[in-house]
């Protein structure tokens, strides 16, 4: 077994091999993704977080039986994102909930900024006002346009790891994320003018 | 060690969980692969058949029937085959979507290529000797597969309308012979003006079809004879 500060200089793709060898490399792994899947969950389906522990426990289980299928094409954060995706979705529909969208302050304030530039919508919107709804507004589109924009603006993807996690074409990722936001763009206008 | 990663580890250990098999993988997405060359072949198989079909019509019997070259245009669409076309291209695209970096094309995209492979594939096969045999047997043996196709031999099927098929059995004289059409009906057949076609051999066993009238219960007054494979 390596030493505990030698796993730090590995890359995920030499720890999958080596946790194919000893499993006990695979600890190193889980540690250095499981907060960010666990923000990830809780994000995308609005449980509690120890909701969100037993999916990933899942997932790091998932993805443990399956680590041989993992492509070295790929990148390993978009294939374990992928697997944490489609748990969560799963979880959901099995509770038959609408996932709802949960951004923590941290991120928010990142996310708003990233969204606020691309929605230009700032000079129609009271900037507070879109700080307190933009989340709720969010929860209320499609779970396709959500999942995107969680995604995107959120998890900071690019569009080839979306496309890598939702497994769908990047041209199709583009028109959604590009749907998703004239649609948030349009609900937020019109929220805004009940408002005031 | 954090919680979550401690947790998975022992359920990895108590419950001895191990990763599986590459082979099982590469196999899963082997049987993608070869569902998805099927698909090709068989849908290369339609449209060979639609070629054949097409190539076999007398585009200009229209002209001897009741109907408008629009409709005998939608009457002569092998519509049985389009649809099992359409079913495998489907199939193709599913299987496809489903290897291991299928998602990364778009849909119009496998869905045009899979077209494509399929035409030229079929083209291919039917110039290279394509035996309709498929068509044929199920003529034969399906009954609703033949309500679904137009074929040459029901155009030429259709005595009340003037036009009738077959082949030649029996010479009588110069203007009368019997003919057996493809339902096995044997027809006394009268020429109008001694016609029959100097490039036309006047003896039994030839395949012909005709244009005229229905005179009786078996008799045909021909107007008009061509070769079975030839121009109406």
């Amino acid at each position: 077994m390596i030493q505990n500060r030698s796993y730090l200089d590995k890359t995920d793709e030499e720890l999958v091999t080596l946790s194919l060898e000893d499993k006990g490399y695979y600890k190193y792994l889980v540690e250095r993704y499981e907060e960010k899947l666990l923000r990830y969950i809780v994000r995308l389906s609005g449980l509690s977080k120890e909701d969100a522990e037993d999916i990933l426990q899942d997932v790091f289980i998932k993805a443990y039986q399956n680590l041989n299928d993992f492509d070295t094409g790929l990148k390993f954060s978009s294939w374990i994102y992928r697997i944490t995706h489609n748990e969560a979705i799963t979880h959901l529909r099995k509770l038959k909930s609408r996932p709802k969208v949960i951004i923590d302050q941290g991120a928010n304030d990142l996310a708003l900024n990233a969204l606020r530039a691309d929605l230009d919508i700032e000079k129609n919107i009271d900037k507070k006002y879109l700080l307190e709804n933009i989340t709720g507004t969010i929860d209320r589109l499609d779970e396709k346009y959500k999942n995107v924009l969680v995604l995107k603006y959120i998890e900071d993807k690019n569009y080839q790891e979306m496309s890598d996690i939702l497994k769908r074409p990047m041209g199709t990722v583009a028109t959604l994320l590009k749907r998703a936001k004239e649609k948030l763009n349009v609900e937020l206008l019109k929220k805004s003018k009940n408002f005031i | 060690m954090s919680e979550i990663s401690e947790k998975t580890l022992k359920e990895i250990e108590e419950k001895k969980i191990v990763p599986q098999s590459h082979w099982n993988f590469i196999l899963k997405n082997g049987v993608f692969w070869f569902l998805f060359l099927i698909s090709i072949i068989i849908g290369s198989l339609a449209v060979a058949t639609i070629i054949f079909m097409l190539t076999d019509y007398d585009w200009e019997a229209y002209k001897y029937m009741d109907k408008t070259q629009i409709e005998y245009i939608f009457l002569a669409i092998p519509y049985f085959w389009v649809i099992i076309l359409i079913i495998f291209l489907t199939f193709a695209y599913y299987n496809f979507r489903h290897t291991r970096k299928g998602y990364i094309y778009e849909f119009y995209v496998v869905i045009v290529v899979n077209l494509f492979a399929s035409v030229l594939l079929g083209t291919s096969l039917f110039f290279d000797g394509f035996d309709p045999e498929i068509n044929e047997a199920l003529l034969k043996n399906v009954p609703l597969y033949h309500k679904c196709v137009c074929t040459k031999e029901d155009i030429w099927d259709l005595p009340d309308k003037g036009l009738l098929g077959g082949k030649v059995t029996m010479i009588k004289n110069q203007d009368e012979f019997t003919l057996r059409d493809f339902h096995g009906n044997f027809w006394e057949v009268e020429l109008e003006n001694n016609k029959w076609p100097e490039e036309i051999p006047f003896q039994s066993g030839v395949e012909i079809k005709m244009v005229g009238q229905r005179e009786g219960a078996n008799i045909f007054w021909a107007r008009g004879i061509g070769l079975w494979n030839g121009k109406p």
